[in-house]
């Protein structure tokens, strides 16, 4: 069964050592809103795959809101897969860190359709796994949360 | 930047591997109490500043047929003058003679494998044992819940 996955918290704190404060907040803002996001369409939709579409969307509309792009998505989704404004706490970065805020998304919305893979093989039934994924997404969105409280020390 | 494993993950589907092999409940305790069991060693000689892996120290240390004490006193060996292992390091220590000790001994190879390939991918970074040992604390409680 499943294959190895690499630690996502340890590749995060390799991929934040080189930005400065606010760029880490902004990249941990972001990869907890990727996270959310990924396992809510897991669980709500069973979607397994990376959606490369969102993070191409929001980066070709740079001046609107971060409200307003949402919006615009959620009213584009034939198949549900919505997005939430609550759900991003980094909207405060989408102004001065936008770059770093949504590298962080990116790799949010890369790591849950990879853990579910991982952990998946032809006998054991996809619902199961699923909530695999999600207690296991919990523990990391957890310590996401515990870094940035940190951080904001 | 080198990449590391998510340890907690590779325990969960060798756990699932030997439930479908209808392993021992017995088995399945080992294995994670071995896995926690070599990261304690591993820090043990991460603390005492050796910072590389050593297969030779690690194959002693998991070596179920000898009695812990010749193991010990082998494994010291290796350690600089006025420091040893620490016996309390062994997490339910029962396992290691017992009839599921093949498991416990997987488990203490992976575990303080990967605190070795932990280190290798902080060592980079400011104060890689200082991150490693943070890390390892937080994973040995994921392997807890685990169980």
């Amino acid at each position: 069964m499943g294959y190895d996955i690499f630690d996502i918290r340890v590749v995060t704190l390799q991929s934040i050592k080189s930005f400065d404060h606010d760029g880490q907040l902004a990249y941990l803002s972001g990869l907890l809103w990727g996270l959310r996001v990924s396992a809510k369409w897991l669980e709500e939709n069973g979607c397994t795959t990376y959606n490369e579409e969102v993070g191409a969307f929001f980066q070709a509309r740079p001046t609107k809101k971060l409200f307003e792009i949402v919006d615009e998505w959620n009213s584009l989704q034939k198949n549900g897969l919505l997005l939430s404004v609550g759900d991003s706490f980094g909207g405060v970065w989408r102004l001065s860190k936008e770059t770093i805020f949504f590298t962080g998304f990116e790799a949010g919305l890369q790591y849950v359709p990879k853990l579910y893979w991982s952990l998946s093989d032809d006998s054991t039934e996809k619902a199961k796994i699923i909530i695999l994924v999600k207690d296991y997404v919990r523990e990391i969105r957890n310590w996401v949360r515990e870094t940035i409280e940190n951080l904001a020390i | 930047m080198s990449d590391v494993y998510d340890l907690t993950v590779r325990a969960k589907i060798r756990l699932d591997q030997m439930r479908a092999d209808t392993r021992h409940p017995a088995d399945m305790n080992a294995l994670v109490y071995g896995i926690m069991t070599g990261m304690n060693l591993a820090e043990d000689r991460l603390k005492v500043g050796l910072d590389k892996m050593s297969e030779q120290v690690m194959n002693c240390l998991a070596n179920w047929s000898r009695d812990l004490t010749q193991v010990l006193v082998n494994a010291n060996l290796t350690m600089p003058e006025g420091k040893s292992f620490d016996v309390d390091s062994f997490v339910h220590l029962s396992y290691r003679r017992s009839a599921s000790a093949s498991f416990y001994a997987e488990g203490l190879r992976l575990g303080f494998q990967y605190v070795y390939d932990l280190y290798a991918a902080f060592a980079d970074m400011d104060d890689p044992r200082a991150l490693t040992l943070g890390h390892t604390k937080r994973v040995k409680t994921l392997l807890i819940n685990i169980l």
